[in-house]
């Protein structure tokens, strides 16, 4: 189930907001809703408000700021478009002595097949029981230790912002456990055999070789997280997850273990934010693998440098198969992993109303955005996508005009064949030097 | 910042005329009712081709100003043409803000501007003499452009006083430089450069003054 629509009547900051969040003309999904969107805007527009009002209409999910605020208000203002299988509904919350969620067909079907085809569609998605929403909070939950919750993954809305990301590890677990407890298994049998053939180096070889054969075709929980999810992310701390694990019972495994590249394990309290916050991102999608799920992430660029935070919104996007993902950031740099068409910028107008600031001019086809941040520099990015005034410092301003005005001068002497005197001279000594301080102005 | 020709004689929202002139003659307060904000916005974009009356910007489509949207002195609205009366990105701006209080609606002291330059304009008021409508108003008299950095500078031709109050004008006020319009500047330029290179077809809608210093036609 994914969301086409968001339309808020009335509620604070929000007056006849609306927004369309599906692909324009000309694109290859023209008309579906969009895969990832990434809100954009300055505090206090609402970016967070609108996270979390998506995990409330669509399921019921209480969040902080829900809790916090008239939510029946909100709601009862709020209408959401959401396409099911090709199929449109809008969706309301009403509030009839309780809060009722109503669907309603768009497109005025009267066929009474089709009608009760999404009707169908529709219960037949309330009954399966997978992870619908996750949400990740702009402030995760750092505590890495365990405990045993396993109900809260499988439940529909996993929300981390009740809950410890770190419980995610609970999920594989027991695969950890039993691929230890048969490694030790075939350990002991080779200690046995080197007691009784000890001179028969052929049956020890044989058995180290069940070992060495076992190890390659045994699925391992922790290598394969390492291979496939962390390891790649946690290069760039010069970190890779700990394989080798001395572990005796399930209650020694704690949460994954990292180490340096000289095997050096960096104790959990040791980790940097940075790694927190990537492991604790990056892990839950890997395990949980969502699939038809809508994913919230607030903030993704919390404690991250720059480098990283290129990656991860392609990376979280690979993590999940057919899922729609709504990030809300203030960082250029993920807002460069958008095309223009998944970006919602929020503007306060005149009266401190918020509406979406468009990047297209006349119809909304592809061919006309003004710009694609998935093409731009950053300090562009930062220029025409999140309106900074200046490529730099106040300082940096005033040179600039100062080297604008020496061009200027110097013109008007080449237009009067001055060259030759001595002001032309001084000008472009003064030039040379702005030029060399600036570096990159134009 | 061209000069703009605002000539009210001209206006076709004549019932606003009529409503405007009957407070002004009897020197009453304007209400702030928004009755005729279409009217006065749409008429100014006429005057103003389309653009920020400031920085030149592009930020209302022509199909919203056609003169045939007036009809018996009245801007009326198409709620089925292909663009909205809401479809523009500018935002309305009292010249002189100390007249906003009073003389709220008076057609001399209003300008359309980008809504992103009115977010951080406040209410500034830029220097009397650079109002764009007034007669003797010219860009070449108080504005240079320089083509390498793509940056409006006072006129290196005034004193140094003129200057820095120009400058400042032109960075905190009227934001002539500001880091968006002069990025949206250049590129259009170049963009007309191009073209006009490779003999291809171009229009100019926008930024007309720095166009005009800029390129020989």
């Amino acid at each position: 189930m994914k969301i086409s629509k968001i339309e808020i009547k009335d509620f604070h900051q929000f007056k006849d907001f609306n927004i369309d969040l599906t692909y324009p003309k000309g694109h290859t999904k023209e008309g579906q809703p969009l895969d990832k969107v990434c809100f954009i805007g300055q505090s206090g527009t609402g970016k967070t408000t609108l996270l979390e009002l998506i995990s409330f209409q669509m399921y019921r999910q209480i969040t902080n700021i829900i809790k916090k605020i008239d939510s029946h208000v909100l709601i009862q203002n709020s209408t959401f478009e959401i396409v099911l299988k090709g199929i449109k509904y809008k969706l309301n919350v009403i509030w009839n002595d309780g809060l009722a969620w109503n669907y309603d067909l768009i497109n005025d079907h009267n066929n009474t097949e089709i009608i009760g085809n999404a009707r169908s569609i529709l219960a037949s998605w309330h009954e399966k029981k997978i992870n619908k929403l996750i949400y990740f909070p702009s402030t995760l939950n750092y505590d890495l230790n365990i405990e045993n919750n396993k109900e809260l993954f499988i439940s529909e809305v996993i929300d981390f912002s009740q809950h410890k990301v770190a419980n995610v590890w609970n999920l594989i677990l027991d695969k950890i456990q039993k691929y230890q407890e048969e490694e030790l298994q075939i350990r002991q049998e080779i200690s046995k055999t080197v007691e009784q053939s000890s001179n028969n180096l052929e049956t020890i070889q044989k058995a180290l070789k069940k070992l060495e054969v076992w190890k390659n075709t045994e699925f391992n929980p922790i290598k394969d997280v390492a291979d496939n999810c962390l390891d790649k992310l946690l290069a760039n701390f010069k970190l890779k997850v700990k394989t080798e694990l001395d572990i005796k019972t399930k209650d020694d495994i704690g949460f994954i273990k990292v180490e340096d590249y000289n095997k050096n394990e960096i104790p959990n309290g040791l980790w940097s934010t940075g790694t927190k916050q990537l492991i604790l991102s990056a892990l839950p999608l890997y395990l949980l693998k969502p699939k038809n799920t809508i994913i919230l992430f607030d903030e993704p660029e919390r404690s991250l440098y720059p480098d990283l935070q290129r990656t991860i919104v392609d990376y979280y996007s690979s993590l999940g198969v057919d899922c729609q993902f709504f990030y809300a950031t203030h960082s250029p740099i993920i807002a460069a992993s958008f095309d223009p068409w998944e970006i919602i910028e929020l503007k306060f107008n005149e009266e401190g109303k918020v509406y979406r600031e468009v990047y297209y001019e006349g119809e909304n086809h592809i061919d006309n955005y003004k710009w694609n941040p998935k093409l731009m520099r950053w300090d562009d990015i930062l220029q025409k996508v999140f309106d900074l005034q200046d490529d730099g410092s106040l300082l940096r301003r005033e040179k600039l005009n100062e080297l604008a005005t020496y061009n200027v001068k110097y013109r008007k002497l080449e237009k009067k064949g001055e060259l030759g005197k001595a002001e032309a001279q001084e000008i472009i000594k003064k030039v040379e030097k702005l030029s060399k301080e600036l570096s990159s102005w134009n | 910042m061209r000069k703009i020709d605002k000539n009210y004689d001209a206006l076709l929202s004549t019932q606003y005329k009529t409503w405007v002139n009957n407070y002004e003659s009897k020197n009453k307060k304007h209400p702030e009712s928004r009755t005729y904000y279409d009217d006065v916005a749409m008429e100014l974009y006429r005057c103003q081709l389309g653009v920020c009356a400031y920085t030149e910007r592009w930020i209302c489509p022509q199909e919203l100003y056609d003169s045939a949207l007036w009809v018996d002195g009245k801007y009326i609205s198409d709620d089925s043409a292909e663009y909205q009366r809401v479809e523009h990105s500018g935002e309305m701006d009292h010249y002189d803000p100390h007249l906003k209080k009073n003389q709220y609606w008076l057609w001399s002291n209003l300008f359309m501007i980008d809504a992103k330059i009115n977010s951080i304009k406040n209410n500034n008021q830029p220097l009397s003499y650079l109002k764009p409508d007034l007669e003797d108003y010219t860009p070449e008299k108080y504005f240079e452009y320089d083509e390498n950095t793509h940056r409006f500078i006072p006129n290196t031709d005034k004193d140094e006083t003129t200057r820095n109050e120009i400058q400042y004008m032109i960075d905190n006020v009227l934001f002539l430089n500001h880091g968006v319009i002069r990025g949206d500047r250049r590129d259009f330029i170049n963009d007309i450069k191009l073209k006009i290179r490779n003999k291809s077809k171009y229009k100019v809608d926008r930024f007309f003054t720095a166009v005009s210093w800029c390129i020989d036609f």
